[in-house]
């Protein structure tokens, strides 16, 4: 393309946008290198109902059946070895076991997190986990990620949705979470156009190393939307802040 | 039908206690988690557990929902569909099966590869896996020769036998599974989409029999088994925050605003 020598004394259009550039990457990096601690607010609300049991059952999930009532209960149990107990067996149901018919039903994924008194509207990702074994992130800190493999929301159990609290370009959207209170409406989107509405109950902030994940990632009990960043002072060394937090929230009834 | 006593499967069973199988919850209680698959092509049957009818009218290709079972040892007969038990002989069964507690045991009732029906008692796998993970096991209870089990065309299992398993831990997600025979390309199962779901043990059982044209898959999936991350990352947590690069960064703004600034800045002197 033929280019047109710059006249004396006019406008640059290209030296102003190499300015521009260069500022906006002075500023953020200026923003990256000076932060310090960031925002924080008091903790309050009761930490998310946990499910009372510990690891789970393998299992657990399909129905029960009722324990076979032994013959003169309450007596010890034959010691392994000996003639068979004849214990009432009782029925169980019986299913297809064709490959067809493996699968469950699944809630709508979600695909946007919205907070309009906190003024966040963040797109989410699908995401799992890292090869280390953490939760995925996005790495654009405008999205946040729900980790697939816990609950959906709607589904039983903590969905669980995480978002940078910044990034190299400055404050990400999750950043707003530090202005949660008890009783902020939360709204989930999901892919069908659904929405499902919630309420803020509770925040906590742990230390990461601290975060208490069996209880985060519980695919048991309640329904409830767990929204997680980061906060608490920039650790130079460890390269990330210290703290988590973590945001509770409840389906509107 | 010839009456198949299943003494190797009662010692296999009696060897479960011993492994890393046992789940916490249930070595409380002294209960075992048994489920029972019918994969005999052809036989609507009874199953009988200790003399009880437990499982009428049992088609092949179906599995029970698992049952929670004392430990102790158990007798179990298969009879073809209405036969009467004080008279009739049992196509297969097995006395005096060792049910240790905590242990999780699939009962399958199959074809032996030269086809004549048995009983295996199979211990699932039930450790926790890590987050992200789904594990695959796949029984080869087919009166069929040795297999392969190909995912995405590639062989994952190779030299599979009846009544033998193998278990894999892989990245959960959905992959289209064959099975050919060992060593060929001759698909003789599939391809089926297997969805591996996550925290899952998915259990896949080849059954039927070659000769008949019966070969099919079945599947029994175990939930509850996964792990959770190790913590959320959320604040930056990759590798380019250091201040090095900070400072690099830094510098190349302000130089590129002190040029760019200086050739404006020159032009409109000049």
């Amino acid at each position: 393309m033929p280019r047109t020598q710059p006249r004396r004394g006019r406008f640059s259009p290209a030296a102003a946008a190499a300015l521009l550039i260069s500022l906006a990457v002075l500023v953020s990096a200026l923003w990256a290198l000076q932060r310090g601690p960031l925002p924080a607010a008091a903790d309050f609300g009761a930490p998310a109902p946990a499910t009372p049991t510990g690891p789970a059952a393998p299992g657990a999930a399909v129905d029960p059946v009722p324990t076979a009532a032994l013959p003169g209960e309450g007596g010890a149990e034959p010691p392994a070895g000996r003639a068979a107990p004849r214990v009432a067996v009782p029925r169980p149901d019986v299913r297809d076991a064709s490959v067809e018919a493996v699968g469950e039903e699944r809630q709508p994924a979600p695909t946007r997190l919205l907070a309009p008194s906190l003024g966040l509207d963040v797109p989410l990702d699908a995401v799992g986990v890292t090869g280390d074994g953490l939760m995925q992130i996005p790495e654009d800190a405008d999205r946040a990620g729900w980790y697939r493999h816990g609950p959906a929301p709607g589904e039983a159990g903590s969905a669980v949705v995480a978002g940078h609290v910044d990034d190299l370009a400055g404050p990400g959207a999750f950043m707003a979470l530090n202005d949660a209170e008890q009783g902020t409406p939360v709204t989930i989107v999901r892919e069908d156009g659904s929405r499902l509405d919630y309420v803020v109950t509770a925040r906590r902030t742990t230390d990461k190393k601290e975060l208490p994940v069996d209880d985060l990632f519980d695919r048991e009990g309640e329904p409830r939307l767990q929204l997680v960043t980061c906060t608490g002072e920039w650790s130079e060394r460890a390269g990330s802040y210290t703290d988590n937090l973590v945001i509770t929230a409840t389906p509107v009834p | 039908m010839r009456k198949i006593t299943a003494t190797t499967t009662a010692a296999l069973l009696a060897g479960a206690g011993a492994t890393a199988l046992a789940t916490p919850a249930m070595a409380d209680n002294h209960e075992a988690t048994v489920s029972v698959l019918h994969a005999v092509p052809g036989l609507t049957v009874d199953v009988y557990v200790n003399g009880e009818e437990t499982v009428p009218d049992f088609e092949p290709g179906t599995l029970t929902d698992p049952l929670m079972l004392p430990e102790g040892s158990y007798d179990v007969a298969v009879y073809a569909d209405g036969d009467d038990p004080e008279s009739a002989e049992p196509a297969i069964s097995a006395e005096g099966l060792e049910v240790p507690a905590g242990a999780n045991i699939t009962l399958a009732a199959h074809l032996a590869e030269d086809g004549t029906p048995m009983l295996s008692a199979f211990v699932n796998d039930t450790s926790t896996l890590d987050a992200g993970q789904a594990r695959l096991t796949v029984r080869h209870a087919a009166a069929a020769p040795a297999v392969d089990v190909r995912a995405g065309g590639s062989p994952v299992i190779e030299g599979l036998t009846n009544p033998n398993e193998e278990v894999l831990n892989l990245d959960a997600g959905t992959v289209s599974a064959d099975v050919v025979l060992a060593g060929t390309e001759d698909v003789v199962i599939g391809p089926a989409d297997l969805d591996l779901a996550e925290g899952t043990n998915t259990i896949v059982y080849a059954w039927g029999s070659a000769e008949e044209g019966t070969l099919d898959l079945a599947v029994q999936t175990i939930d509850g088994l996964h792990g959770d991350p190790g913590g959320v990352p959320s604040g930056l947590g990759g590798a380019a925050t250091s201040t090095g690069v900070l400072t690099v960064l830094l510098m190349a703004g302000a130089a590129g605003a002190v040029l760019a600034g200086s050739r404006l800045v020159r032009r409109e002197v000049a």
